[in-house]
């Protein structure tokens, strides 16, 4: 079975410039069909320019972005089928929810009124209301009432939740997993609220400095990189840790704290190689993940001193 | 899969229309306030601007073909300068071509409906058909298609900017500059040669007959002129046809990321600002050379126009002020651009303006002053060697001058070369640092037959002679019969052939118009109107032209050197009541002036004045006044004021010079 049978969303060797500058360094990224997957990376890691080119917005100078197989740019067959929210969103001065409505009803195809009709009760906008006078959070709303309610396939988010209250967050990610769960949406969701994300993605991929550092299933992911608190009766060799990767260590008096990507078992017999009094293993958020692969290229938290 | 194109949806029109309405909605305003607002200054007013509705003189009507078309384009694709909005349209499932088609549709509509609509208002509400079709310029069919791709040609022009440019003031101003394109550049360029290549031949019919058609705005110019030329619907087409290809193409190339940027292209980038560059040479160069007026101060002109402009430029397309380091090597090669384009001129490295072709190689000349009639039998055309050589000779002393003329006449020079080749020039030339050549040319026998077109008249053909008093008398004489008429023209051409330059042109007074209307293409000779216009002495005498406009008219002035034919005129009767004679002049009065730089015609009480009423003196007088066009600065002359018997208001005003005035009349100044 080729690769792009699996993969709904599939970009291969991206490549973008902005003038002389590489924005995008040759990505590949896979998203599986009724997935969630969860695109994070540090500000100005190419983010909206890769999901600029997934909507079809950029041309790319190198690779290809496929969608269901096809090319996305320029392709009204795979755009019917796609909604996407940005992060700004843009609305004309006379719009309203309910002239975007029927404008959608008409030029997208399975434009669902009966669900626009159900999600008024969810958002409590006007939908008479002019957009452009509402709040950042109310705009969002309108533009995820909008997008949910023509029935996407596909649905890229950019920072979705972001200026959203908690309760119409939650709103919004039961509504987003009830799609994936109940249509089989396959969703691309950009966003820094790693805690967030970590509740509802199957897959992340981290971008860094226009490049795919890793791309993975959650849990896998979360699996590999361990966080160790230990104390030994003799002092380590590191450098006997032949199948796994020290990314952080702090020793306090004999104890001492490890972030080791690795497999779990070869972990543990160099760990007891050292007669350990005690070991703790305890399990990683996504923001942890985040924060130590990013470290390692070079994207630490430096100690400020002002 | 089978794939639907499309070019155009028609939801996304009505859609359209709710953002884009309003702007058809304001033009149709405007087109049904022409005639209000025209009504403000009076019902007669009203009635002539009513019959100007469906033409294009009214001001507001001018105005709204230009705007409106050139908003409509700049609202309507705005959202190719916002980041925001351009994501946000190319993420609607739509192609980018069916996207583009809709939005052009929806444009057509706003601007042609209204039209259409308006059009039909006036033909609807105006008084009858038939007033329309006799009285308007164009047809109300023709003056309806004519703006509707008028307006079209300059919309597709205001999208293809929006296009090109990243955001929207860009393409506003930019909408403005690319109007002046190709006319407003060429004139620069040309103005610019005219000021630094000496004999540079500007070509003015060139730039107003093909040029001036070849930017959308200039060619509204002729939209007002009776006949729209082929080349002008030509011109139009091309224009809509060019920029919707051109409008296809680039928005297929155009990149969603370059909102924002004031070039959406990057090869238009060194395009822009070579142009602006080369714009700004040209303007600073002529402001600064206008002023001081050296050549200098042209190359200093230039070389602060390239600074600026260069800089400029580049200060624009990279939105920053810092690229003054960046641009460095640039901006070196640039001034190195101006001084090899002024040194090749000033050195006249290529030979443009020491080029004087030999007589061998030369069919033909062509020399007359710059702004005669440029119909080809027109011209004054000089074949022979002696007339060849008298004309490279004035060539040759005016390219040598070492203080450049600057008062004289522009003259226009083109040597027809045996190999087929042209070679144009242009100068100023002062006829009176060259007298004596002008001299040999103005006697030629094919400058006077060139000159004077009664050497090309039949007898036979012409119906009529009517000979116009100048400015003293509004009087007409007509001569009908063939032998008369045979008997002028013969007088003319003995006078003409006898006349030097001194008569003809440097001391030249005309004292009537003969007019021979030349009636073989014509037989409806308008005698009767010009009859009845005689009999109502209360009124100017209109002029043949106005009398029958088809006719073929010869006129020749009757200069007052011409001996031979003011005697035929005397033996016929007719010359007392034309020109001037002695006997119908009671006084002379002579006013001395001094030099030609304190001329005046007043005559005062503070200069020296003489009467002359000797008739003798009178006569010579008479004979050797002149208009004083000519006058040397260096020699004095005198106000020529003539007291005439049957007027008692009024002087005809003319100058002589002291060498022509009888030594008793001057001696009368001296006592």
């Amino acid at each position: 079975m080729s690769s792009s049978s699996l993969n709904f969303i599939e970009v291969q060797d991206l490549i973008k410039y902005f003038g002389d500058f590489k924005v995008l360094k040759g990505i590949n990224l896979h998203v599986k069909q009724g997935s969630i997957y969860g695109l994070i990376g540090p500000n100005g890691a190419g983010k909206t320019t890769l999901i600029k080119h997934i909507v079809g917005s950029y041309y790319q100078d190198g690779g290809e972005v496929l969608i269901d197989g096809e090319p996305v740019y320029d392709n009204s067959r795979i755009l019917k089928r796609m909604a996407y929210i940005p992060d700004d969103l843009y609305f004309n001065t006379t719009d309203t929810v309910k002239k975007i409505s029927k404008f959608y009803k008409k030029i997208y195809p399975f434009f669902n009124e009966k669900r626009f009709e159900t999600l008024k009760t969810v958002f409590e906008i006007d939908e008479n209301h002019l957009i452009r006078k509402m709040s950042k959070g109310m705009k969002k709303q309108a533009a995820f009432w909008l997008a949910i309610s023509s029935m996407p396939d596909i649905l890229i988010l950019d920072e979705p939740v972001d200026g959203l209250d908690p309760v119409t967050r939650r709103r919004v990610w039961s509504l987003i997993l009830q799609d994936v769960e109940e249509r089989g949406t396959t969703v691309l969701i950009s966003s820094h609220n790693l805690r967030e994300l970590e509740d509802v993605c199957d897959y992340v991929g981290i971008l860094h400095n226009g490049s795919l550092l890793m791309e993975k299933d959650l849990d896998e992911l979360k699996t590999d990189i361990h966080k160790i608190q230990t104390s030994f009766e003799f002092e380590p060799d590191s450098t006997k840790l032949n199948a796994g990767k020290i990314l952080y260590e702090n020793i306090l008096g004999s104890v001492h704290n490890y972030i080791i990507k690795g497999d779990k078992d070869h972990i543990l017999k160099w760990l007891n190689l050292y007669s350990p009094r005690f070991i703790d293993m305890l399990p990683l958020s996504l923001e942890e993940v985040f924060i130590y692969e990013i470290g390692g290229e070079g994207y630490e938290i430096k100690e400020i001193i002002l | 899969m089978k794939l639907k194109k499309s070019f155009y949806n028609s939801h996304v029109i009505r859609h359209d229309l709710t953002y884009f309405g309003w702007i058809g909605g304001i033009y149709i305003i405007l087109l049904l306030l022409i005639g209000p607002i025209a009504s403000l200054s009076g019902e007669e007013r009203f009635a002539n601007y009513m019959l100007r509705l469906l033409d294009f003189d009214a001001p507001l009507h001018l105005f709204t073909i230009v705007t409106i078309p050139i908003v409509l384009g700049l609202f309507q694709f705005k959202y190719l300068h916002n980041q925001l909005q351009i994501s946000r349209v190319h993420n609607y499932p739509f192609s980018r071509y069916e996207w583009l088609g809709t939005k052009l549709v929806t444009g057509m509509f706003i601007l042609l409906i209204p039209q259409m609509f308006f059009t039909l208002f006036v033909i609807v509400f105006y008084p009858s058909a038939g007033f329309i079709g006799n009285q308007l310029i164009h047809t109300p069919l023709e003056f309806l298609v004519l703006n509707c791709v008028y307006m079209l040609s300059l919309y597709f022009f205001s999208v293809l900017i929006s296009i090109i440019s990243g955001f929207t003031i860009a393409a506003a101003l930019m909408t403005l500059i690319f109007f002046s394109v190709p006319y407003g550049i060429l004139t620069l360029l040309f103005s610019n040669l005219e000021l630094t290549l000496k004999g540079f031949y500007y070509n003015y019919s060139f730039m107003d007959k093909v040029i001036l058609k070849l930017s959308p705005l200039t060619v509204l110019y002729e939209f007002s002129c009776k006949r729209i030329s082929n080349m002008t619907y030509v011109s139009i087409g091309m224009f809509v046809f060019v920029f919707l290809f051109a409008i296809f193409f680039l928005y297929a190339k155009r990149k969603d990321e370059s909102a924002g940027d004031v070039l959406a292209f990057e090869v238009l980038k060194p395009i822009f600002t070579v142009g602006v560059t080369i714009c700004s040479v040209f303007v600073v160069g002529t402001y600064i050379s206008v002023i001081y007026e050296t050549e200098i101060s042209l190359f200093a002109g230039y070389l602060i126009g390239g600074t600026l402009g260069y800089y400029i430029s580049h200060i624009i397309v990279n939105k920053k002020i810092n690229v003054f380091k960046k641009y460095a090597k640039g901006y070196g090669v640039m001034i190195l651009c101006i001084v090899l384009f002024q040194g090749v001129i000033y050195f006249d490295i290529v030979g443009f303006e020491s080029k004087v072709p030999d007589v061998g190689s030369i069919e033909s000349v062509i020399f007359e002053p710059l702004y005669a009639p440029k119909d080809e039998h027109d011209r004054k055309v000089y074949s022979s060697i002696e007339d060849i050589e008298t004309i490279r000779e004035i060539h040759k002393k005016r390219i040598a001058e070492e203080v450049e003329s600057k008062v004289g006449k522009k003259f226009y020079i083109q040597y027809n070369l045996k190999n087929g080749i042209k070679i144009k020039r242009q100068y100023i030339i002062e006829e009176l640092r060259y007298k004596p050549i002008f001299n040999t040319l103005y006697s030629s026998e094919a400058y006077k037959k060139q000159t004077y077109d009664i050497f090309n008249l039949d007898p036979n053909a012409v119906s009529m002679v009517l000979i116009e008093s100048n400015q003293f008398w509004n009087n007409r004489e007509k001569i009908e019969t063939t032998k008369d008429i045979d008997q002028l023209l013969s007088a003319l051409k003995q006078d003409v052939m006898a006349a030097s330059a001194e008569d003809l042109v440097f001391n030249r007074y005309d004292q009537a118009h003969i007019i021979f209307y030349d009636n073989r293409h014509n037989a409806n000779v308008n005698v009767v109107a010009l009859d009845e216009q005689e009999l109502d002495n209360s009124v100017d005498l209109s002029g043949f032209d106005e009398v029958d406009s088809q006719a073929i008219i010869v006129d020749i002035p009757l200069n007052s050197k011409f001996s031979k034919t003011k005697s035929w005129l005397d033996e016929k009767g007719v010359l007392s009541n034309i020109a001037l004679k002695p006997e119908a002049v009671s006084y002379i009065v002579l006013e001395e002036v001094g030099l030609r730089s304190s001329a005046t015609t007043v005559i005062g009480e503070e200069s020296k004045t003489v009467n002359v009423v000797e008739p003798e003196w009178i006569k010579d007088i008479l004979e050797k006044m002149s208009y004083g066009e000519y006058f040397d600065d260096k020699e004095p002359y005198y106000v020529v004021g003539v007291g005439l018997k049957d007027k008692i208001d009024g002087m005809v005003y003319a100058y002589i010079q002291k060498k022509n005035l009888p030594q008793e009349v001057l001696d009368e100044f001296t006592h």
